[in-house]
């Protein structure tokens, strides 16, 4: 276990010496702000109309509808839940796959270390990059409870969402970068997984019966949604880490199928 | 120290190692020596308990390298044909690494480190980053980092691969020192690499183990080069693949 944090601790140190991953940071940080500016005037304007629709009215409750937590805050959420379906690939593309193209995977694996220890040191450093990324994302929020007034638990809850969601990309992605040195193959291979979990759902809204419910539970959105609307449910839960251990187990099968090619 | 019996590694059709047996005792230096492909990576790599042999069984320090790695790894340094460096490292933060790596008891670690740096000559250079060291000087950080937890077994695949003169010279003289501590086994495919460094040779060819001789055994007039040649030569169609194959000489 010590072992996987050697690994973690010097893979967060190349990390942030590393452009390519600030270029994602700053892109992450770009789009989202831009989302969010637009969103929020889009909300001033929904604001505006319905408090000239309460004077007009003589109805104050037509003030009441408009809410601060669905009309703006999940959307943001929801938009960046999007974004971590390209952001978190380029971040875990090179974490198994340089390894093998710069030859120090002989190095861990002729080390007094198991698999899991390589494994688990890589998923935890990606785990800090990741929450450092939606620690930049957060700060939207300190202006939404500097100017508005929304209800804290939901936005816990949509951003608990984000991170679990974020954390079965990073889990895909440590997987795609297993199985090849190029960085390239990489991201596509766990860009390719990820929208097949987010697409699978979409299929589920053309069928019906059963089939249509298990594809519905099965696709990530869903989940995510659920935590987004502020439901928090054990089976939601469960869907995440089974989502991880799954991802992760198939990344150690795939790094000891190196020594034993 | 080493011992291999009957290794035997194919990939897919081809035969990389064919019934390889050898052994290696404690504090000998011994040279691999064979052309390009003649099998000393593979059979260094399931020494250090990286592959696994399809058959036969090694034992490095007492331990099966099938049945216990973790304890074979824990017994020897390896440096791969390509030093595995981390490019945007400082040399002593790799090090470092490396120490953690290799479990190395905590208390331990400062007066190891100093002791890799000196002996490696990179005393100067400890806070060069690694990306933007010459070649010589990788090597020998891929050195330091195969001797540094001082293994009793130091496994070395062509260490003096690339390098100018004065640098084989460098690294030959270091490797010579680990003689009698530890228990060298280094592959080359340069001939006088073996007669300047190695107590003994063993000649690898197309996977098989063609011939084995110590080296104050040579005579004067019948050189290594000689015995080399002689005895790959044995191979009829060697002629053919001697076309393809890369095969340095160098004196």
């Amino acid at each position: 276990m010590w072992s996987a944090w050697t690994i973690a601790k010097r893979e967060i140190k190349s990390l942030f010496v590393s452009p390519a991953v600030y270029i994602v940071l700053g892109l992450f940080a770009l789009l989202s702000g831009v989302q969010f500016l637009l969103s929020l005037q889009r909300f001033d304007q929904l604001l505006q109309q319905a408090q000239i629709q309460a004077q007009l009215m003589k109805n104050p409750d037509a003030l009441a509808h408009i809410s601060l937590n669905v009309m703006l805050i999940s959307n943001v959420v929801a938009f960046a839940f999007f974004l971590l379906l390209f952001t978190v690939p380029a971040i875990t593309m090179r974490l198994l796959s340089e390894e093998k193209s710069q030859g120090t995977y002989e190095l861990l694996l002729t080390s007094p270390i198991t698999a899991w220890d390589i494994v688990l040191g890589k998923f935890i450093a990606g785990v800090v990059f990741f929450s450092l990324l939606l620690v930049t994302h957060a700060l939207f929020l300190i202006v939404m409870f500097g100017y508005g007034n929304p209800e804290p638990l939901p936005v816990l809850s949509g951003y608990l969402g984000l991170f679990c969601a974020g954390v079965s990309f990073l889990a895909i992605g440590l997987f795609a970068s297993s199985l090849t040195k190029n960085q390239i193959i990489a991201f596509f291979v766990s860009l390719f997984l990820g929208l097949g979990l987010l697409m699978i759902g979409w299929a589920a809204q053309t069928l019906s019966g059963n089939i249509s419910k298990f594809l519905e539970a099965a696709s990530i959105t869903f989940q995510f949604e659920n935590f987004n609307k502020g439901l928090i449910t054990v089976s939601g839960l469960v869907y995440f880490i089974t989502v991880w251990i799954f991802f992760l187990s198939a990344t150690r099968v795939s790094l000891q199928s190196l020594t034993r090619s | 120290m080493i011992k291999a019996s009957h290794l035997t590694k194919t990939y897919g059709p081809l035969t990389a190692l064919s019934d390889v047996s050898f052994e290696v005792q404690t504090g000998e230096i011994v040279g691999f020596l064979g052309a390009n492909g003649a099998g000393k990576t593979t059979t260094m790599r399931i020494l250090t308990g990286f592959y696994q042999p399809t058959s036969g069984q090694a034992w490095v320090a007492g331990h099966s390298v099938t049945e216990n790695p973790a304890d074979v790894k824990r017994n020897i340094g390896y440096l791969p044909e390509t030093p595995p460096l981390y490019p945007e490292m400082t040399v002593e933060g790799y090090l470092r690494f490396v120490l953690e790596l290799k479990k190395t008891a905590k208390a331990d670690r400062p007066e190891l480190l100093e002791w890799a740096l000196e002996k490696c000559g990179l005393k100067n250079r400890r806070n060069s980053i690694i990306g933007n060291l010459s070649k010589g000087y990788r090597q020998r950080v891929g050195l330091a980092q195969a001797v540094i937890h001082k293994p009793p077994v130091i496994i070395l695949d062509e260490p003096t691969v690339g390098l100018d003169p004065v640098q084989i010279i460098e690294i030959r003289n270091l490797i010579r020192e680990f003689s009698g501590g530890h228990t060298v086994l280094l592959s080359t495919h340069i001939l006088s690499e073996v007669t300047a460094v190695c107590q003994r040779a063993i000649i690898v060819h197309r996977g098989r183990i063609a011939h084995e001789q110590t080296i104050k055994d040579l005579s004067a007039k019948k050189s290594l080069e000689e015995v080399f040649l002689e005895v790959i030569s044995k191979d009829v169609s060697f002629e053919d693949e001697s076309r393809t194959s890369k095969l340095s000489v160098a004196h």
